[in-house]
């Protein structure tokens, strides 16, 4: 029977770290004892222990390695010289190239930015466009009033001023009278002596002269809704003039009759022209067909109100108006599986009769049958035009060949 | 005289034992030549690096090797120079540096053994040939030892090296702190930003895988 009670035995892993704070001298006076203790008890714990002592001293033992030659002044040089030179910006963020490291990635990254400018150059544009746009939301597609456009409406102020003109050289011919939108007959009375100076301006200039207090009087109607002038992108219906003109609060143009009344048909025809010229007028003074403030010219006949005439000196260009119409092109039904990639190239004309279109397309994303989903499926031919010029891109891998298209202009 | 000041404090030239100048080469703490080189005094930091270079090309020339030990020697040097501003002294100069170069040669060693295993399989890393190639050099035998002796206690040493090297890198760099850079615990576990408690097992740990080895 031993001398000392049985110990329980330690696990290896925790008997090699007891030895191993004991080489250290790393154990508590007690810790050591206990170990000592144990050891005494356990023979394969002592030559564990010895054979651990062995290795710890062989480790001691091995000889240091020797720095090379002068190492402390060479460190030394190079580390100042370093610190001050051009490396330094490289080595304040830990990067220590060698020696022609920099000038060879330099080198890399610049042909890399060659080719990706000369390649994107390269590229189509479509592709460009598809890579920039790669979602799949509404396409809004901006744009101005082609100077086109413009002219093709041009004509009908000129014949307004022709008209004028030919009043102005027989007062007293019983002329065609102009249309009478709608009018107060004592305003009319009132001034008409005015009226032959007025019509020797254009309606344009003079409303320019006129402050922004007085042109609702001087012709200048300021819509609230907007509603009604939004429309106006098109010809406005005579009907909507005359509600306009029915109001009596709101100061209304009127383009009369100084004397003779038109016979009915001739009146009904004679409101259609007027309403059209109107139109072409506002456009012409705003710029641009989806301005939201009406111009209605006074020169044309007598004008409500009393704004005084400014100098024709003084005349302004009308204040420009947003620059832009948009109409927006959107997938509603199949944008899981197809995107517009591509606008149309054409315009879309306001108001479309009807807004959402149904669109069979192949397996490219090009559009091969167009029918609209109200208006009994029927598709006006510039519309449908357009919106065969659409690309469409799939998404993933495509899918079902029937798309539903929303157009809306703004 | 001069020029061989301007070598080496504790260098050797032609077999005869260079003296330095007392007053210019005396290790004035760190604390001191900390102080100096902020001051602007450039001798400071001089003093630091002929202080602690060759305990950092030691630990260098273990971990990755005595080809590429000088230059950890080097980037460790320009990191504690850029640095020292910041060095606020909550741990010694010599463990803030061992960090800076324990660093230094993970990044040097991690980026070069995975170059050698993408382009040559299999091929040892350089640190081990070029280790042993010194090590040849630097293991004189002793010359009270009988030549049989001397040849035994190379190839003991030459296996235990191998050993060292074959160690998972955790507990190599704990064990070569401890028994071959001779820090305390607590210097290995302020180098390595451990638990004193995680140092001890890691040595142990080491000590027990390099018995295994060499059994």
């Amino acid at each position: 029977m031993s001398a000392h009670p049985q110990m329980a035995r330690i696990p290896d892993e925790e008997l090699d770290l007891l030895l191993s704070r004991s080489l250290d001298a790393d154990l508590s006076p007690d810790e050591e004892r206990d170990l000592e203790r144990y050891l005494s008890g356990h023979p394969e714990a002592r030559q564990r222990r010895d054979a651990l002592a062995a290795i710890v001293a062989d480790l001691r033992k091995l000889p240091p390695r020797e720095p090379p030659f002068a190492l402390a002044s060479r460190v030394h040089n190079t580390v100042t010289e370093k610190s001050t030179g051009l490396a330094s910006v490289w080595h304040r963020f830990g990067i220590y190239p060698a020696a022609g490291v920099v000038p060879a990635m330099a080198g890399v990254m610049a042909l890399g930015l060659a080719l990706a400018v000369y390649y994107d150059v390269k590229r189509p544009p479509v592709v460009r466009e598809q890579a920039q746009k790669p979602d799949d939301g509404p396409l809004e597609v901006f744009f101005q009033e082609s100077t086109a456009s413009k002219k093709e409406k041009a004509p009908a102020v000129e014949e307004d001023r022709l008209a004028a003109k030919g009043n102005e050289a027989q007062p007293a011919a019983p002329a065609p009278a102009p249309p009478v939108v709608a009018g107060r007959a004592q305003d009319r009375d009132d001034r008409a002596p005015a009226k032959d100076k007025e019509q020797a301006r254009p309606a344009e200039s003079k409303l320019a002269d006129a402050s922004p207090a007085d042109r609702s009087s001087a012709g200048v109607s300021t819509d609230e809704g907007g509603a009604r002038s939004r429309r106006a992108d098109g010809p406005v219906p005579a009907q909507a003039l005359a509600q306009d003109a029915a109001e009596p609060a709101r100061p209304i143009v009127v383009a009369e009759a100084p004397q003779a009344k038109p016979e009915r048909q001739g009146e009904k025809r004679e409101l259609a022209k007027s309403a059209s010229a109107a139109t072409a007028r506002r456009e012409e003074a705003s710029g641009f067909a989806n301005e939201t403030t009406r111009v209605v010219p006074a020169g044309v006949g007598s004008v409500t109100g009393s704004a005084p005439a400014a100098p024709p000196a003084a005349a302004a260009p009308a204040p420009a108006p947003p620059s832009a119409r948009v109409y927006s092109v959107s997938i509603s039904t199949g944008s899981d599986s197809w995107r517009v990639a591509r606008p149309p190239s054409g315009i879309p004309p306001s108001p479309l009769a009807a807004t959402l279109f149904r669109l069979t397309l192949d397996a490219d994303g090009r559009v091969t049958a167009v029918r609209a989903v109200a208006a009994g499926g029927t598709v006006r031919a510039d519309v449908e035009e357009m919106l065969r010029a659409l690309a469409l891109a799939p998404v993933g891998r495509g899918g079902a060949r029937e798309v539903e298209v929303r157009v809306e202009v703004r | 005289m001069e020029a061989a000041l301007a070598l080496e404090a504790h260098g050797t030239i032609f077999g005869v034992r260079i003296q330095a100048d007392a007053s210019e080469r005396e290790w004035n703490g760190d604390e001191r030549a900390v102080t100096r080189f902020l001051a602007g005094d450039v001798a400071g930091f001089e003093q630091i690096v002929r202080h602690y270079s060759s305990m950092i090309f030691a630990l260098a020339a273990r971990m990755v090797g005595p080809a590429e030990a000088e230059d950890v020697v080097q980037e460790t040097f320009l990191r504690a120079y850029r640095g020292l501003e910041s060095f606020r002294g909550e741990s010694s100069l010599k463990t803030w540096l061992y960090t800076i170069a324990l660093n230094r040669i993970r990044a040097r060693h991690g980026a070069l053994a995975r170059l050698r295993k993408l382009f040559v399989p299999g091929q040892p890393g350089p640190d081990r040939e070029d280790g042993e190639a010194l090590d040849l050099v630097a293991d004189a035998a002793d010359p009270a030892d009988g030549p049989e002796e001397a040849a035994l206690a190379m190839e003991r040493r030459r296996r235990l090296r191998v050993a060292i090297q074959n160690l998972p890198e955790e507990f190599r760099t704990a064990v070569i702190l401890r028994d071959l850079q001779d820090l305390s615990y607590q210097e290995v576990a302020d180098v390595l930003h451990v638990p004193i408690g995680t140092v001890r097992s890691r040595i142990a740990r080491g000590r027990a895988l390099l018995k295994e080895e060499l059994s």
